[in-house]
Parts: C-alpha cells; structure tokens; sequence
C-alpha cells in the first residue's frame, strides 16, 4: 500500500531479517580478525588497525556482492523475494562498512604528516598510467562517494521527492561502484597479497553476480518470447487457465514495455507491471484483499483502474482487456495512470 | 489482511512456510559462509615480518650524529657493539634539520627503539626536548667505507621506519602512498632486495655520490623495482648507490 511518502514498517521478519545481517557482518570480522592474529607466530601479524581495514573493507565488498546477487535470484525464485525488503538497510550497512575502511586507511596511512590526508592521499601517488603502481586509493574513494550517495538517498523520502523513475536511474549507480570497487581490489590488495585466493574470491564473486543477471535475463526474454503472439494489434496470450488464479502473466509489447494480466474473481485486468514505488514487478505478486500487491514492498493497487485503495493515491497505467473465442488479449496501448477499464469477464470458469 | 494467502508481503508478519524454510536456509548459510569466508580470507595473508615499537618505552641513547647521506647516530650503547641507528620522526616527517646543530658531536637522544632483525632505529620522541650535548664525549672509531663491488637488484624501495616496524605491513601495494608520505616528508628511503626463497637483503639508497634522495624516487616507492648502483659498507650499513634515473620499474 503507498501514499506520497509512507514509510515502510518494521515487523518482526525485518528485525530478525537485521539482526542476521549483523550477526554475519559480525562473526566475519570476529573471525578475520583472531584467524589474522592467531595463525601468525606473535609479532609477525599485521597491526591491529590495519587489520581492521582489511576486515572493514573485505565485508563491504562481500555484502555488496549479496546485495547485488538478491535481484536476479528473486526474479529466478520467489522464494528469495523476501530478502529484498530490507536490501537497502543492507546497502546502508554497506557504506558503513566501507567508510570505516575508507577513514581508518586514511588515518592510519595519510595521517600523521603536516599535510591535509586527502591532499596526501592525492599527492602521495600519481602514477595513473602504471598498472602495477596506480593509486587504487583513488578508485576506493569514488565508490565510497557513490556508495554514500546512493545510502543517502535509499530512504523513501528520496525516492518519493526524486520520482520512482529517475531514483531507480540513480541507484543503478550501484553498478558503477561495484566496478570501482572490482577495480580498487584488483590493482590494491591482490597486488600486495600473493595468495590466489583474494583475486579468486574477487573474480569469483563476480562471475557468480555476472551468470546470476544473466540468467535473470535469459529467463525473463523466454517469459516474454511465450507472449509475443498478437492479432490485429491486439495481444493474444492464451486461455484464462494459463492465468493462476489471484495471479498474473507478464507480457512484454513491441515497445518494450511489461504488462501484467491478472486473473481474479472470475475476471481479467490488465495493468502495468511497474510498481509507482521501486518499479517493482506488480506482475510477479498477487491480488490480495481485492488489490494487485507488489512482491517488493506490499504496495497496492486495484486491478480495474490501477489506483491505490483510499487514502493512498498512487496510479498505474491500466490496458484494455478482452476475451474473444475462450482467448484474452490485451491491447498494448497504455491508458492513462489511474484509468478505469471494464475488466474481462471469464464465462467458462463460472459455468 | 487474510493471513491464509502463501505470498509474503513486507508489512505482513508471518513468512509463509516454504518462504521461512528458504530464509531460515538462507540466514544460516551467511552466518556459516561469513565466519568461513572471514576465517579462510585471514588465514591466506603472508607473513608481514617481525618488525617492532615499543612506543611506551622512551630512553635516552647516546652516541655521535652523522647526517649524510640520512641521520644516524653512531653508538655502542646498545649491546657494546658499533651500532648505526637511524633517527627518525615519530610521526611522517624529518629530523634533518633539528639535527643539524649536532653534526659530528657526542649527543644524547630520547626516543623509543623500533627494530627487526639486526636493524634498529630511533623514534624520536615528538613532544619534548629530545636531544642535547653528552656530558661526556662518545669513543668511536672512525667511519669504517668499503667499496663492495656493483650489483643489479630486484626489490622495493621503502620507508625504513614503516618497514622496520612502524607498519606492518611496512610494504607492497597497500603500503605505497604511506611509504611515499613518509619519504616524501624527510624519511629514510631504503632498497629491500628479496630473492626467490623470500630472503631479504636492506640497502641504504642513495645516489650515485652517496647522497640522500627522496623527492626522485617517490614514484617507484612501493613498487617491484631494478636497481643497479655501486655497494658500499659504512659501518654495519650498506648503501646502494644509484642513479635515480636508472631506477624502473619490473
């Protein structure tokens, strides 16, 4: 459900949902930092403080990665859909960690000089054409700035104040601070450590995130190639029984867009399978209590008009919907947010 | 709402039993992969030597400054044997200039010792009078030179107090820009040769007149580096004159 900005509640999942975030932030710096301390004859450890910055900095990138990873798998299975709900309190925790990382190397290696640590940061390397001597610092430093820009705006007054379309453009940023940070790995600790195992984890972990999209994508095309049938400008997409019931099916039109048909109460709707809040997939949730509810974060919409339930006032382009010779077709002209259409009534599932 | 329907919602409170079987799953494999991962990714990293600071223990070490090429103070204080240690700043900087006045006299100095292996330096202690005149003159032999022949090395140049064990790690990628701060703000820049088997050899670099220098090697510090030049012993030091120009990166 929505309004002009409504936040979204806690509940008991979401606390549980933190605290196991916490706990595994937690237990993976417990275990760095004593395996770090312990597996080495005394005096022949790192210091404590630059311990710390590896454990910071090694949990930022790997919450990154599972917070990347989240997306594709709840497209690929719904039962991972409930770790979207609290994945940006994750991308939150996420610049945490990094800015701790971030402050205590500046501290630690740019301090202590009668020079301010960011120009020291700066002026200390310059070699931007080497491979082998590149100040990968720099690189950190950006995605530590996208990264704060993006946990700054992650709350729903942003996205409400920037609009649903232009605040999803922004968080795909994201993106660009996962390269940074590849980058920032790869000319930095993977350099100074000679184990394989750090440039395998870092490799790794993006070949995973890379196949994860991609199936995601892959399986999302096939959805749509089942659907691209049409007649006379109108959409064919089957029987009324190939809609489960309270459900939808997604179809994606020439044009690119996605339209989510859902079937209810011995009738048809069609509406536009891009939720007004995160551009959910309004077509992968269900109708519950009469209202489209998004998979992501619950909002809700009615089926004929596409309008949030009073007080909320959200809209969503609705489609014209009819079923002709036991088919349903859709026509892929969008109407207007919030606009009424008579919904398809299903005469054999009544009979 | 109906709590009968087998779909999650963010704002419901019950997970429907297929998707709490999935999350229960999922939260105990992060905390199980997060101490494993955290474990094997701790356990991997190399050994950062076995340099050390007593911070917390200041003395006073007496002995006869040398500034050239970087400042030391020669002295048999430590264990009866001639001994060259390097003074340095206890934070990133020099101590050049506030040594200058005691060139070739007997001194006392205050600072804490940081040492690894058979190298030793002295921090200076920052917030206090540190050093002054010996109340009696310090008995040493003359500087002891001996030309040792050229050399071609593969190795990196380093600050010799991060190095020795102000950091640690004092070296590699991580630790460049910090190396080239300290030098950069009147550290000592020595050459850490290492062969195939991890051995470790420590030359004071300098140029080819056995001067100091820092601002020209500022970009090669940190890095894998091939250094050729002339070996010579002073005292228990060894230099590694060089051509700064020569200096490139492998």
């Amino acid at each position: 459900m929505s309004h002009t900005y409504q936040a979204v509640q806690w509940n008991p999942f979401k606390w549980r949902y933190d605290l196991v975030v916490l706990a595994a932030i937690a237990l993976f710096i417990a275990a760095f930092v004593v395996l770090t301390m312990a597996s080495r004859p005394p005096g022949h450890s790192l210091t404590l403080i630059q311990i710390l910055i590896r454990a910071f900095g090694a949990s930022a990138f790997l919450l990154l990665n599972v917070i990347l990873a989240i997306g594709p798998l709840a497209r690929l299975s719904p039962r991972f859909t409930p770790l979207l709900y609290n994945r940006r309190h994750m991308g939150v925790l996420c610049f945490l960690l990094a800015l701790v990382h971030g402050g205590l190397s500046l501290f630690w290696y740019q301090g202590f000089a009668d020079l301010n640590p960011v120009v020291a940061l700066f002026a200390s390397n310059a070699n931007y054409t080497s491979i082998g001597g590149f100040p990968f610092e720099s690189l950190g430093l950006l995605a530590l700035i996208l990264l704060g820009i993006l946990a700054v705006s992650s709350h729903d007054y942003w996205q409400a104040a920037l609009g649903a379309t232009f605040w999803k453009r922004l968080h795909m940023g994201i993106y660009i601070a996962y390269g940074l940070l590849v980058m920032h790995i790869m000319l930095g600790i993977v350099q100074g450590e000679k184990d394989v195992i750090y440039p395998a984890v870092v490799i790794g972990a993006f070949c995973v995130l890379a196949v994860l999209h991609g199936a995601s994508v892959i399986v999302g095309r096939l959805k749509d190639k089942q659907a691209s049938a049409s007649l006379d400008g109108w959409i064919n997409i089957g029987t009324p029984g190939k809609i489960r019931e309270n459900q939808a099916k997604i179809i994606k039109t020439k044009t690119g867009d996605r339209i989510a048909v859902f079937r209810y109460d011995g009738k048809v709707s069609a509406v536009s399978n891009v939720c007004a809040h995160q551009n959910g997939p309004l077509g992968e949730g269900r109708i519950i209590d009469g209202c489209i509810t998004c998979p992501w974060h619950g909002w809700q919409y009615r089926p004929q008009d596409g309008r949030s339930p009073a007080p909320f006032n959200e809209k969503i382009a609705t489609y014209r919907v009819q079923i002709d010779g036991g088919m349903v077709y859709v026509h892929p002209d969008a109407l207007p947010p919030g606009t009424a259409t008579p919904p398809a009534i299903i005469k054999e599932d009544r009979a | 709402m109906s709590r009968n329907h087998k779909f999650f919602v963010g704002y419901d409170d019950k997970l429907p039993k297929a998707d709490r079987r999935a999350m229960i799953l999922t939260g105990g494999a992060s905390l199980l992969g997060a101490a494993l991962i955290g474990a094997k990714l701790a356990v991997h990293q190399g050994d950062q030597g076995s340099g050390n600071w007593d911070q917390g223990k200041v003395f006073d070490l007496t002995g006869r400054v040398e500034l050239s090429p970087y400042p030391v103070l020669r002295t048999a204080a430590i264990d009866g044997h001639m001994r060259s240690v390097s003074l340095v700043c206890s934070n990133k900087c020099g101590v050049d200039a506030q040594l200058t006045p005691y060139e070739g006299k007997s001194v006392w100095v205050r600072g804490s010792l940081i040492k690894r292996g058979r190298h030793r330096l002295l921090a200076v202690v920052s917030n206090a009078d540190w050093i002054g005149a010996a109340q009696n003159p310090v008995s040493l032999a003359p500087i002891a030179e001996e030309y040792l022949g050229r050399a071609a090395l593969n190795g990196e140049i380093l600050d010799a107090k991060c190095w020795t064990g102000a950091m640690r790690p004092g070296e590699g990628k991580t630790h460049k820009a910090c190396a080239s701060l300290c030098i950069r703000m009147g550290g000592t820049p020595w050459f850490v040769a290492k062969d195939k088997t991890g051995k470790r050899a420590v030359f004071v670099l300098t140029g080819p007149g056995g001067e100091a220098i820092r601002q020209e090697v500022l970009t090669l510090v940190g890095e894998p580096v091939r250094a050729s030049g002339r070996l010579i012993r002073r005292d228990d030091l060894v230099q590694l004159r060089v051509d700064p120009a020569s200096l490139h990166a492998v």
